[in-house]
């Protein structure tokens, strides 16, 4: 449903809520409250139709959640069975074969259903549209919303128009007062009841009653100037009332209200209504003075204007003295009756506005799309899974893509995914459906349960999710995450599977090793005996297994996994479960010139396993090469290849003096990370420091948690960068900077008891990860400005408009006094090119985007919220997105 | 030219003789001495009246207003004195001049000061 259309409708359905108890109310206060109280009460009912403001939780709001979700469970299930029913007709079926050929192979898993022909070439075609067909059948409310809008503009300007002609016509049709008499004794009026601003008389025989025009050069026309003294003294001074209480900016914010909710009978009743208590409210204060003879002559003005009247009316905005025959007449009884409210009323005046507002507030407005409000939602991911109800799914894992594959789902449904090195991500793959999660990077992964929880419950709240799925994905992660524990603590982690080229002569074979147990049994293996006359299992892909039958290939796998395994002997990242992904026979060709085609080739895979190979003065010549031409991923390949360590400690050493020298952050970051030892990597970013060159620091300090297992005990001091203009920034306790803090925090059994509090999560997001509707909220955000965006769901949004895409940030918590304090430091880590959006090739940079909850042990205290950019501190800007 | 009332002339009369521009208060006190005490809304609606009619404009000074006529006190005079010739006379001058002449609002000097004048003028 369109988002606009649900706002407009919940705002009216709470107003008219409101409208109703106000009319059903009215015999309780009608004749015991003041008609001010009676007339200002009302502003609470417009302020409630035209602010989509709404708690967390409220009445209207549910509603429309619980509307929603059973449309979207309808849209949601309706395309399947649509593409099911598409299918069944026979002469489709001539088509089905060269989809699934023409489809790439990539398949590594056990896990595909063997749905294979039938289901899947209309599938194949759903996965890219796979989002957009389950928002296809909104279009409708969508037209709907632009109708609405458009008749919401055309009356909002036909009633302006109408005034301003109406304006013109009073104005042309009548002369300024040149009673010089009469304009004294309005000059007088107005200096005893202190109106400052110069008001115009003017006088025409068309208007039907005295009245007010005009906001700022305000003007009172009059019927006549033949009034007796007190008719015009009362005159005059109603109107100067309406004048004084700004009645015409109340009066048109009516008009505002009704033109938007035009589709609402109530407020027309609504405005009827307030323009009746405007002047009796009016009346109301103006006699609060006078004495009971003065407030007969009043009413007799009121009386005598009536019948002075020309035909000139106007309905809309401008302030008349009269505007019915029974209207006047309510108003001559108010006149006598008029009596001042007793102190006890006031009171319970006082006590009926506050649980109107209450209610005003409780009643609330589609907001943000809610299933049960943030706590209820928040509980029911806290609940236990019934994991029996599940459906069955598998997971694969694909390039740092965790695929979900829920057991309907076939191969063709996957997206194409991808994902910056060192990050993973989760897809879950249904039929004709996928959603993505993540990204995470390492680091992450230990925590992936929890960072899983938190993105499905604002799915949730903003209803991009099932409850399934949701489950799904929330089982399927704490079981990755148990996994990638497994494998960080047993060292053979999935992570550091790790693939290479080599060139063993007459063949150059691609060996990838410490294969995960699962994927083994996908593959052929063989017993092979070493050199060392040791024996080991390597498996063969598909690619490869056609060698397993010959044994010149085999003696040279076995030739080869000897020569890793010595190398390894003593790395840290052991050499187990080798699989042979590739076998070329090369014959005895000069590697030089082999080298020399692959690389002009740009080759990279055949390039690598050949350059190990060539001579160390060959080596650096192609190193320098690729430097001077830019070519980043082989420079990045090949330069830790060198077996001297010496050498390769020279080598490094000159690049990145090169890199920094001639500003080259990419090379430079690219070997900061393969190379730099923490020795060197201080003696640089003290450097870096002195020079002022920001940038390289940070990608510096960006490298400085992740990659190690234990945390670093140097923390990243904020002090490092800081100009002596803010010396007096309060820095962060030190014992908290560390990255791990909140993990270690996390995993302490006693804190995870009471997990519900004091939780800060900061969420990375991509640009499709971000709800549609703060999206069109940040499209109308300035350039180079910082934001902090509340989305009314208790999630807020850091957001910078103008930064490149790729930064690190760190989260610190802090106790200070009886506040907490959230220092969030964002490092911009300019590595590479700033990567671009899959489906539109748009560029993802200008902007950083981090998600962010927290939840405070006392509630009452709350937290501050400090950022700093590169060490500085931000400024930003509080809005709320809705 | 519109026609102004009485007062709104009187108010002219008073930044013409302020030099064509004049502040508020100085207008105020003008008119004071001419024992005119008006209410401020009456003086400033009568200018602002001026101003909708094209014979003042108005320039912020800080915080005060600063009355300029757009309008000279001649060409207002001799715009004044069309508009009453046409009305009563239909545009025939000469009954104009005579009326002055027989009511003795003309002297014998004035009409030598006119003579020379229209003489200058022709011969030029």
């Amino acid at each position: 449903m369109n988002e606009l259309l649900k706002i407009i409708l919940s705002l009216s359905l709470s107003g008219t809520i409101l409208i109703l108890s106000l009319f059903l109310l009215r015999p309780i206060y009608q004749s015991r409250l003041s008609k001010r109280w009676q007339y200002y009460i009302w502003l609470l009912v417009i302020l409630r139709l035209l602010l989509p403001f709404t708690p967390e939780t409220s009445v209207v709001g549910n509603l429309f959640g619980q509307i929603e979700q059973r449309i979207e469970q309808d849209t949601a299930t309706s395309p399947v069975t649509a593409t099911v029913d598409m299918e069944s007709p026979a002469p489709l079926r001539t088509g089905h074969d060269t989809t699934v050929d023409g489809t790439p192979n990539t398949i590594t898993s056990d896990a595909v259903p063997d749905a294979g022909t039938d289901n899947d070439a209309p599938a194949a075609k759903t996965p890219p549209a796979g989002n957009r067909a389950v928002q296809l059948p909104g279009n409708l409310p969508s037209t709907l919303g632009i109708l609405w809008l458009v008749i919401a503009l055309l009356l909002f300007v036909r009633k302006i128009t109408i005034y301003q002609s109406f304006v013109k016509y009073v104005k042309a049709g009548g002369a300024p007062v040149e009673d010089m008499d009469l304009l004294e004794r309005f000059g007088r009026i107005l200096a005893k009841n202190h109106v400052h601003a110069a008001i115009d008389l003017r006088a025409n025989s068309l208007v039907s009653s005295p009245l007010l025009m005009g906001f700022f050069h305000a003007c009172i026309v009059l019927p006549t100037t033949e009034l007796s003294d007190d008719d015009f003294y009362y005159t005059a001074l109603h109107e100067l009332t309406h004048y004084k209480r700004k009645d015409m900016f109340y009066k048109w914010l009516v008009q505002l209200t009704i033109c938007l909710h035009w589709f609402n009978p109530f407020v027309y009743l609504m405005g009827r209504e307030i323009n009746r208590l405007c002047e009796l409210s009016c009346d109301e204060r103006v006699i609060s003075t006078f004495t009971e003879k003065s407030r007969k002559s009043y009413g007799d003005t009121l009386l005598h204007a009536i019948s002075e009247g020309g035909s000139y009316k106007d309905a809309l905005a401008s302030i008349t003295l009269h505007e019915s025959k029974e209207l006047l007449k309510g108003r001559l009884d108010a006149i006598m009756k008029y009596q001042k409210i007793p102190k006890l009323i006031q009171t319970a005046g006082i006590f009926l506005t506050g649980i109107l507002i209450g209610g005003a507030v409780v009643l609330g407005a589609y907001a943000a799309p809610k299933k049960d409000g943030t706590d209820s939602a928040g509980a029911s991911v806290h609940n236990p899974i019934n994991y029996d109800s599940l459906p069955d799914y598998t997971i694969q894992y694909e390039d740092g893509t965790y695929y979900i594959m829920v057991d309907d789902a076939t191969e063709f449904d996957k997206p194409i995914s991808n994902v910056t090195e060192g990050y993973k991500h989760l897809v879950l793959v249904r039929k004709g459906y996928y959603a993505t999660f993540g990204t995470f990077d390492d680091h992450d992964m230990t925590s992936l349960a929890r960072h899983i929880k938190e993105q499905c419950r604002t799915r949730l709240n903003n209803n991009e999710l099932t409850q399934e799925n949701a489950d799904i994905v929330m089982h399927a992660a704490e079981k990755i995450q148990a996994y990638y524990c497994s494998l960080e603590e047993s060292g053979t982690s999935l992570y550091r599977y790790t693939q290479s080229g080599y060139c063993q002569y007459p063949y150059l074979i691609w060996i990838g090793y410490n294969l995960s147990s699962d994927a083994q049994t996908g593959y052929d293996s063989t017993l092979l005996t070493l050199p060392d006359q040791s024996t080991m299992r390597i498996w063969f892909n598909q690619d490869a297994e056609a060698y397993l039958s010959d044994p010149d290939a085999l003696s040279a796998v076995a030739a080869l996994a000897g020569r890793i395994q010595t190398k390894k002997a003593d790395s840290s990242i052991p050499f187990e479960a080798p699989i042979i992904t590739q076998i070329e026979y090369i014959g005895d060709t000069d590697l030089n010139t082999l080298a020399q085609d692959y690389y002009s080739e740009d080759n990279l895979t055949y390039f690598i396993a050949v350059f190990p190979e060539l001579d160390s003065q060959t080596q650096q010549d192609y190193l320098d090469r690729m430097y001077e031409d830019d070519n980043i991923s082989f420079f990045a390949a090949c330069i830790d290849i060198p077996e001297d360590a010496q050498l390769r400690k020279e080598l490094t050493d000159r690049y990145m003096l090169k890199a920094y020298e001639e500003d080259n952050i990419s090379f430079f970051s690219v070997l900061s990370s393969i190379m730099l030892d923490d020795t060197s990597r201080t003696k640089w970013k003290e450097r870096c420091r002195k020079d002022g060159k920001s940038n390289f620091y940070a990608m510096l300090n960006d490298y400085e948690t992740p990659i190690d297992e234990e945390f670093s005990n140097e923390t990243i001091l904020n002090e490092d960068f800081v100009d002596t203009d803010f010396t007096d920034w309060n820095f962060p306790d030190k014992n908290f900077t560390d990255d791990g803090f909140l993990d270690e925090w996390f995993q302490n059994p006693t804190n995870k008891q009471q997990d519900t509090t004091n939780i800060i999560d900061l969420n990375r997001l991509l640009k499709k990860e971000i709800p549609n509707d703060l999206q069109t909220f940040l499209d109308t955000c300035d350039n180079r400005k910082w934001y902090l965006i509340d989305d009314g769901n208790g999630l807020q949004y850091i957001y910078y408009n103008g930064l490149p895409h790729t930064y690190t940030y760190e989260p610190n918590l802090i106790q200070k006094g009886e506040k907490n304090l959230i220092s969030i430091d964002i490092f911009n880590a300019e590595l590479l090119n700033s990567p671009r959006d899959r489906d539109t090739d748009e560029s993802l940079d200008n902007y950083v985007l981090l998600a962010f909850s927290y939840v405070s042990d006392k509630s009452e205290n709350g937290y501050s919220l400090e950022i700093t950019y590169n060490g500085y501190p931000v400024t930003y800007e509080i809005v709320q997105c809705r | 030219m519109q026609q102004i009332s009485d007062y709104e002339l009187e108010l002219m009369k008073v930044i013409w003789t302020n030099g064509g521009t004049a502040l508020y208060a100085e207008i105020v006190s003008a008119l004071s001495a001419k024992g005119m005490d008006w209410t401020k809304n009456t003086v400033i609606t009568l200018l602002s009246r001026l101003i909708d009619k094209g014979l003042l404009k108005t320039n912020k000074i800080g915080h005060r207003n600063k009355y300029t006529a757009i309008v000279s006190e001649g060409e207002y005079q001799s715009s004044q004195t069309e508009t009453f010739l046409h009305k009563v006379y239909e545009g025939n001058a000469k009954g104009l001049v005579s009326a002055l002449i027989q009511k003795d609002l003309l002297s014998a000097a004035d009409y030598e000061d006119l003579k020379a004048y229209w003489e200058s003028r022709t011969s030029r």
